[in-house]
């Protein structure tokens, strides 16, 4: 800090909190700026305790995203931006150099990572232009120490005239100074970096900056010096702003300026920026140390081999997919029986003397059917933590780069596969992250797959499923499924290619991405994060779903407590011609479902619970009605679970869900489907949920992000696919297998 | 010579990118500026992006955009 002085003379303002010397402002605004992946959301989060999404690849965050708090009095207001490598307008950067330009801010926090600053610095330099009050988070100091890479943070200091906090966003370091940094000093001066290019090219800037006063050019919020070094790179941005006569005496000075190189006063800048880093980084830093890609280099050898790549990661999809079942599975059952035996039971005696209604909507409605989509947790549980490794790992840059080739093919780039990933989780993060494919029609052709790609909502409907139907070939099912929601989201990636639908908006497919290290994901943000989001999926369950539930139940219960009766069947039997085509138009429990599935799709295993009579087996063991026997169980759950980690027999990945499926009460959806097509019938109704519009909340993020008029194009889509790929295949099936 | 003529492991310096003014100045954002090294890495299994490190990253770029990117051997 020695070095800086900037910020400390103060002395000179009228500034009546000035008494006050220390907190002289009591709320302070603070954006985060740096290149991708450096860890910007990470250290808002470790300094604020916020919650924003962090991830091994550029591009996670791809919004402002605001963390409001107080440190020693101050409030603070920390803004996270999406990483960007220079202030451009395009894609997820537009948003960042919009707020940086707009200038609404007391201090710019500008992260980079310590192991790699030749590329991270910059920013820094750039964003020194702006002559706004800044200092630097070198970033990954754990990584640094680790690697034994030596860095003189004085000079640094000196040399780019800001103060330098080292920090570990991981470990926890070094947070705390920056926080009092922030909170002691007043930025309400104004500051000047000393901007160094070339004598050339420092006096061409000067002469601009000259004629822009003679002109009377008002001050933009971001600072003529700013607006003199981007005319002078003729970023039409900023040469749209200017008046015509004055442009023609800018060009002037630029073409008279004696340049003796190849390149063009529009890349000059970013190239001088590299060489000045390269100088300063050979007299502060001592680079003895270890590569950061040293155990990245060798694990790419493999899983990046021209032979091996592909079916690496086929298998290792697979082996993933079977792992969220097979070390759930023995969860579900567990709390099946909890739920289903134990808490049936004892409530059941609890409320034995109540009117008839009122137990029938606690045990029906409450009970088996909000019970029965909470059985489905363990299941949300290992897709989240599964995700959230695979999110920090590293590997999601090298699908992008695995299968860019393949993603071409179906006019988008590699990029629209990570927004894929993410939708196994939730379409809606995935929705969000296609801002990062930079063109509209890419990012609208990416927003129609992932309604088809399944996600961690839909597991627990073909679970439940397969567990009534399918006992044997359950995973094959499951496998079909998901292989059916990429092939449909192709198919339809392929459509809009072909008959060149959003092709009026901008077409400029490029794809460049960087592939950052491997990580080991940090276990106390993993699991932080996993519970957050298993918070979400329980908060979802005991508000919109059990709302939805006990609507569901009321209509299948009034007027006179007969199912055949109800308000529910009166309806479904009227839309059941609609669906005979798709072979479960006959069940009304399945019809009644779907609308519910709109909502949340694991609304599906509720209804199904609610509606199907549940029959407890009387002949469980009675040790199963005590807290100890229950307990007992769960120990043996985790037992069978963690066993299910390790496959036994490739062929049977996913077979281990379909034990003790008797004990409790998933196959109650065994019920709804008869006849010797009932198979077929369930297939059909499976495909149908897989590729029916995803859910509210996913819905309206494609209305935020692209507007009315898609969302109703998407939901169109996304009620008339189902319709016909279920046709299809009930048809079909009916003429090869009956 | 351009980016594409690398062998693997062959490493060269960035002269001139003969793209798009965007394109152009992403790259060089990403490591790709006048003068810097760029080694050529891998190419992916099915020969289109590749890989390169440059500025202390690795970079996956298409081929197409790769040949128009003049390097010369160092
Ligand atoms: N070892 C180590 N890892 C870190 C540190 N800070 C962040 N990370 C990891 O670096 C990766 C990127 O972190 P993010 O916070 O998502 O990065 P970001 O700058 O917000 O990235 P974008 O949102 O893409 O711009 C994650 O895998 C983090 O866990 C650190 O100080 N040390
Ligand atoms: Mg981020």
């Amino acid at each position: 800090m020695s070095s800086e002085n900037k910020h400390h003379n103060n002395h000179h303002h009228h500034d009546n909190h000035h008494d006050n010397n220390h907190h002289n402002k009591k709320n302070k605004n603070v954006v985060f700026l740096g290149n991708p992946n450096v860890g910007k959301s990470a250290l808002i989060n470790a300094m604020s305790n916020s919650k924003i999404k962090v991830g091994n690849w550029p591009g996670v965050t791809v919004d402002k995203l605001e963390a409001n708090f107080t440190y020693k009095g101050c409030e603070l207001l920390f803004t996270d931006l999406p990483g960007t490598y220079n202030f451009t307008n395009e894609h997820e950067a537009k948003i960042t150099s919009e707020i940086l330009l707009k200038g609404e801010y007391d201090l710019i926090v500008n992260v980079v990572d310590g192991t790699n600053l030749e590329r991270n610095l910059n920013v820094t330099l750039l964003a020194r232009e702006l002559q706004k009050p800044m200092v630097l988070a070198l970033n990954f100091d754990d990584d640094i120490v680790k690697s034994g890479l030596v860095i003189d943070t004085n000079k640094l200091e000196r040399y780019l005239q800001m103060p330098v906090f080292r920090t570990s966003a991981k470990k926890q370091t070094g947070l705390n100074s920056l926080l009092d940094y922030i909170v002691e000093h007043d930025f309400s001066d104004h500051v000047d970096y000393n901007i160094y290019y070339d004598t050339d090219i420092d006096a061409c800037v000067g002469e601009i900056l000259d004629i822009l006063k003679d002109d009377k050019i008002p001050e933009p919020s971001y600072g003529l010096k700013f607006l003199a070094y981007r005319l002078f790179e003729k970023e039409p941005h900023y040469t749209e702003l200017i008046p015509e006569n004055t442009l023609v005496k800018i060009n002037q000075t630029i073409n008279n300026a004696k340049f003796t190189l190849q390149e063009s006063s529009a890349s000059l800048l970013k190239n001088r920026r590299y060489d000045q880093i390269d100088n300063v980084l050979k007299h502060i830093v001592d680079k003895k140390g270890v590569s950061r890609y040293l155990a990245t280099k060798k694990i790419d050898r493999i899983v990046l081999n021209k032979w091996l790549g592909l079916p690496i990661l086929f298998l290792f999809t697979i082996y993933f997919l079977s792992l969220i079942f097979n070390v759930s599975a023995p969860f579900i059952d567990w709390i099946d029986g909890f739920i289903n035996v134990y808490l049936n039971h004892h409530i059941g005696n609890l409320i034995a003397n109540m009117p008839d209604w009122f137990q029938a909507m606690i045990l029906d409605g409450l009970l088996a059917g909000v019970g029965g989509v909470l059985v489905f947790a363990p299941l949300m549980y290992f897709i989240y933590l599964l995700m959230g490794i695979l999110e920090e790992s590293g590997i999601m840059a090298r699908i992008a780069f695995l299968l860019d080739r393949v993603m071409r093919f179906f006019g988008l780039n590699g990029k629209a596969f990570i927004s894929m990933i993410i939708g196994f989780g939730c379409t809606v993060p995935a929705i969000a992250s296609t801002r990062t494919l930079g063109s509209l029609r890419a990012r609208k052709a990416t927003s129609i797959m992932l309604n088809f790609v399944s996600c961690g909502a839909r597991l627990p409907v073909y679970a439940l499923f397969c567990a009534a139907f399918f006992s044997r070939q359950a995973g094959l099912v499951v496998a079909s499924l998901y292989i059916l929601g990429i092939l449909v989201a192709l198919i339809a990636a392929l459509i809009v290619k072909k008959f060149g639908f959003f092709n009026d908006l901008e077409e400029d497919e490029n794809f460049t991405i960087e592939l950052p290290p491997y990580r080991i994901p940090e276990g106390k943000t993993l699991f932080k994060n996993v519970n957050n989001k298993l918070k979400g999926f329980f908060k979802r369950v005991i508000t919109v779903i059990m709302v939805v539930l006990f609507a569901i139940w009321a209509l299948s219960y009034f007027p006179n407590g007969k199912q055949e009766d109800s308000y529910l069947v009166k309806v479904t039997n009227f839309v059941q011609p609609v669906f005979k085509p798709t072979g479960f138009g006959e069940s009304s429990e399945a019809i009644a479902a779907l609308p519910t599935a709109i909502v949340a799709k694991e609304a599906v295993v509720g209804t199904i619970q609610t509606l199907s009579s549940v029959e407890v087996d009387d002949t469980v063991d009675s040790s199963q009605y005590t807290i100890t026997g229950q307990l007992f169980d769960l120990l043996n759950a985790t037992k069978e679970g963690v066993i299910n980690i390790i496959p036994t027999n490739f062929l049977s990945l996913f077979e281990a869900n379909t034990s003790d499926v008797d004990e409790g009460t998933l196959n109650a959806a065994s019920h709804i489907f008869n006849g010797d097509d009932a198979k077929l019938k369930a297939y059909s109704y499976l495909v149908f949920i897989l590729l029916l519009t995803p859910c509210a909340v996913a819905i309206a993020t494609v209305r935020k992000e692209f507007g009315n008029k898609f969302m109703i194009q998407t939901i169109i889509i996304t009620l008339l696919v189902p319709y016909i790929t279920s046709t299809l295949i009930y048809q079909i099936g009916h003429l090869i297998f009956y | 010579m351009i980016l594409t003529d690398l062998k693997l492991g062959q490493s060269a310096i960035v002269k001139k990118i003969n793209l798009s003014e965007d394109l152009t100045h992403e790259l060089i954002s990403l490591g790709f500026s006048y003068g810097n090294t760029v080694i050529y890495e891998r190419s992916a299994p099915l020969g289109d992006p590749l890989q390169y490190y440059v500025a202390g990253n690795y970079i996956a770029i298409r081929k197409a955009d790769a040949s128009k990117i003049e390097v010369e051997l160092v």
